[in-house]
């Protein structure tokens, strides 16, 4: 379950934030995530980021709706692949 | 624990009763009230048809006649408000139909305690949008309500137009071959609509596509008459007019959902609400079915537009009759669209 | 770490060729309704391989709310006249009472929300309306509960309860598990959940009940990558826990997240629709907001209602039987009159099935034809 979709934050004040989903600015409440700052990569759910995520990896998640191009990340299955 | 006003529980039988807002929604729920209710009292040759428009014959010549009532909220939003959309709605359901619009009635229902300045600007962005469409509103009517009655302002306009090539259009003229041609990208006005009243705090770059298409469509079949069926993607949006389309050609109909015009906005708000954007409604776009030979035509004259700019082909007629709708998705692979049931609710889980 | 970069028609292939190299067939099972919906909409299934079979478990939370719990909700809407508000996703599901849509067609006060936050701000904005917030979901959504009923109490607000319905994922993997006619290879892991719970606690999963579980984000080439990988390990013989979604999901989670849904709420026993009552598989308010307890408040009666007659809702969730295995399916039990709540969500497996499956399995007989 759980809807969640990644967003930019561009605006922090104390638990609250907006966030830009590709043009669209979103309210977001941050008190689960008290490390993100303004410019960070957040996943939203239901009005909440519940995670910063890694802004590398974050615009690839945007590259993957926009490219169908995602990046596969960890040692394991490099090794499992033969 | 607090005391309790006590309603007697739904019986099965009661449950199914009342009207729910999902009957109004263009979806699955509203055929079966107008196939239930409305056609076994009402039926007959022209309106058993379903069409946007009602198609009448006077003396050789054929006439359209189509009638939409317009409820939004809120009353304004993002690229549109009520007014323009009550024009835009009907001028399309007769464009789609091959008719030029001739004229246009207005009927309000105001609400009391309704601020003048609100209907000024209603009336305003009718005037603008009639405008735009080269057409006349030509008669009216006026009624108050109490306040608890009405929400603001409820619109109905109905248009009447002249076919110029009479039997042109019709579903049953679709052949294995057509292509489906949309004139741009989908979805955005379900969404800014539904942004504005679910989510008034969020600042968005998407607006309503709300636009009187007869201009555009004008352009193209005064051109060719390879377009053999059309069809305006409003509620139930892309999705309900190519269902509908596949069941009343009875051929089976292949979408791609890689060539769907699509805006990076209006899909991430999409996929925040958890809507398919296939189901959303559009009041903007139009959906024609061409021959396949006309295609390259009616997409230059199209293109000549600028309702037309970003129009393109997103699916194609097979000659399977099994009057299913095929989406070919971007990762290669199929689904079966169906229509939506009716109100569209976000989603979070 | 090192990465690489993978698109889609690689994460197919090498789907394709595990598969062929697979000793016997496979069936994996997400528990996530969005990986049940993003499955469908982007058509995975007619991609499958046929030796591989992906179930979708109890993972759309409205599926698998029990009969008891939606009777209640309804039951509160109802008959107590109070403004409740609901995930858009409850909206259809069907109680003894009748859904909430057709209780609003009845004058009751519903209101589909986006937020928690908007329940408790009706509240707060609205002294004199009784605000009754129905809290449905898994760990992703919990927060956002605990975080209103938080704030809530700071506002000392009189006028706002939850009915808590919330759920934990990995008490009703291990009761599947502990079920006898249960029988999968392993776990496509909820990506959103386990940004929350992290990866680590699939541990046992893996280590006692000798399932693999590979956490999965949600667009096509993440699902596709998981079920390569999960796909592989069956062939390597290999029973791994794989993070294949680590932008979002560390090993850990959440950590503000964790001690505030345990601040506020404890374990505690849960029924599930197919898979009964669990212990320690749910949550409900601690003693210190128990005033928030819409339950406490109005004296609400849990019951242990039966499923509709010939509703196999449970099976379906529980990887018992595939949803056209129901006598209602199709036939009473449809997507604009669904009898089961499985039918209802937009997620859940049965209108997924009706949607996108049913009709798919007509065309691949026109192929076969």
């Amino acid at each position: 379950m759980c809807l969640a979709v990644p967003a930019k934050l561009i605006e922090q004040e104390g638990k609250k934030g907006r966030a830009d989903l590709h043009g669209n600015l979103v309210p977001v409440n941050i008190q689960l995530v008290p490390e993100a700052k303004v410019g960070d990569w957040i996943l939203m759910h239901a009005g909440f980021a519940i995670q910063r995520l890694d802004a590398k990896t974050a615009e690839e998640t945007w590259a993957v709706l926009e490219n169908l191009d995602n990046r596969l990340a960890g040692d394991d299955h490099e090794n499992a692949n033969h | 624990m607090i005391t309790t006003t006590q309603t007697t529980p739904l019986t099965p039988a009661q449950q199914k009763r009342k009207i729910v807002l999902a009957h109004g929604g263009g979806g699955q729920l509203t055929d079966e009230l107008i196939d239930s209710i409305v056609l076994p009292r009402l039926g007959n040759q022209v309106l058993t048809d379903l069409l946007d428009s009602a198609v009448l014959n006077q003396n050789g010549r054929q006439f359209a006649m189509t009638t939409d009532s317009f409820v939004v909220q809120p009353l304004f939003f993002p690229g549109a408000d009520i007014g323009r959309l009550a024009v835009c709605g009907t001028i399309n359901d007769l464009a789609v139909s091959g008719a030029k619009p001739m004229g246009l009635s207005l009927g309000m229902i105001l609400a009391e305690g309704l601020e003048k300045k609100v209907l000024e600007q209603v009336i305003d962005s009718i005037a603008q949008a009639a405008n735009e469409a080269g057409v006349q509103i030509v008669t009216g009517d006026t009624k108050v309500v109490g306040s608890h009655q009405a929400d603001g302002i409820y619109l109905t306009t109905t248009g009447v137009g002249l076919i110029d090539k009479p039997n042109q259009l019709h579903p049953e003229k679709v052949q294995p071959g057509d292509v489906i041609i949309i004139n741009g990208p989908i979805a955005d006005h379900g969404l800014a609509v539904m942004l504005a009243r679910e989510m008034p705090q969020v600042e968005s770059v998407l607006k309503s596509d709300a636009a009187p298409l007869n201009h555009l469509i004008e352009s193209v079949t005064s051109q060719t008459d390879g377009v053999v069926f059309m069809r305006d993607p409003t509620r139930s949006g892309v999705t309900g007019v190519v269902v509908e389309l596949a069941q009343r050609s009875n051929y089976h109909i292949i979408l791609n959902e890689s060539n769907l015009p699509l805006r990076p906005e209006t899909q991430h708000a999409a996929d925040m609400l958890g809507l398919d954007p296939l189901e959303v409604a559009n009041e903007g776009k139009v959906i024609m079915v061409v021959r396949g030979k006309e295609e390259k035509k009616v997409l230059d004259l199209l293109n000549q537009h600028p309702l037309g700019k970003e129009a393109c082909v997103i699916g194609h007629v097979e000659s399977d009759k099994d009057a299913i709708c095929e989406l070919h998705t971007i990762m290669g692979g199929q689904r079966i669209l169906q229509k939506p049931y009716g109100e569209q609710l976000p989603r979070i889980c | 770490m090192k990465t690489r970069t993978i698109n889609i028609q690689e994460a197919l292939d090498r789907l394709q060729t595990a598969a062929k190299q697979l000793e016997r067939p496979v069936t994996f099972m997400e528990v996530c309704g969005t990986h049940t919906m993003s499955a469908f909409r982007c058509g995975l299934h007619s991609l499958m391989p046929e030796n591989v079979t992906l179930l979708s478990g109890p993972g759309c939370p409205v599926c698998v709310t029990s009969q008891g719990d939606i009777d209640l909700l309804i039951e509160v809407t109802v008959k107590n006249n109070v403004t409740l508000c609901t995930y858009g996703d409850m909206m259809r599901v069907p109680g003894q009472l009748g859904s909430l849509e057709q209780a609003r067609s009845h004058g009751a006060d519903v209101q589909v929300i986006y937020s928690a936050m908007d329940a408790m701000q009706l509240a707060q904005q609205h002294p004199e309306k009784e605000v009754v917030f129905a809290a449905i979901g898994f760990e992703t959504t919990t927060p956002p509960t605990a975080v209103a009923v938080t704030e809530a109490k700071k506002l000392g607000l009189k006028n706002f309860t939850v009915l808590v319905s919330h759920k934990l994922v990995i008490p009703a993997m291990t009761a599947l598990l502990e079920g006898v006619d249960v029988n999968v290879d392993g776990f496509l892991c909820p990506g959103h959940v386990s940004v929350i719970i992290g990866s680590e606690v699939y541990r046992p999963i893996v280590d006692k009940y000798k399932k693999r579980c590979v956490i999965s984000g949600f667009e096509d080439v993440h699902m596709t990558a998981a079920l390569a990988r999960i796909t592989e390990q069956a062939r390597d013989n290999q029973i791994l826990l794989e993070n294949l979604y680590p932008q979002a999901v560390t090993p850990k989670g959440n950590q503000v997240a964790l001690d505030l849904i345990f601040k506020i709420f404890e374990p505690a026993d849960m029924s599930w629709r197919g898979l009964t009552q669990l212990p320690k598989s749910g949550l409900k308010l601690r003693k210190e907001y128990e005033d928030f307890d819409a339950e406490l408040r109005f004296g609400l009666v849990s019951r242990e209602t039966p499923e509709p007659a010939g509703c196999r809702c449970g099976d379906v969730i529980t990887g018992r039987c595939q949803p056209d295995e129901c006598k209602l399916f199709s036939k009473v039990c449809t997507p604009v009159h669904p009898i089961g709540p499985c039918m209802v969500s937009s997620e859940g497996t049965c209108q997924a099935w009706f949607k996108y499956h049913q009709p798919q399995s007509r065309l691949r007989k026109k192929v076969a034809l």
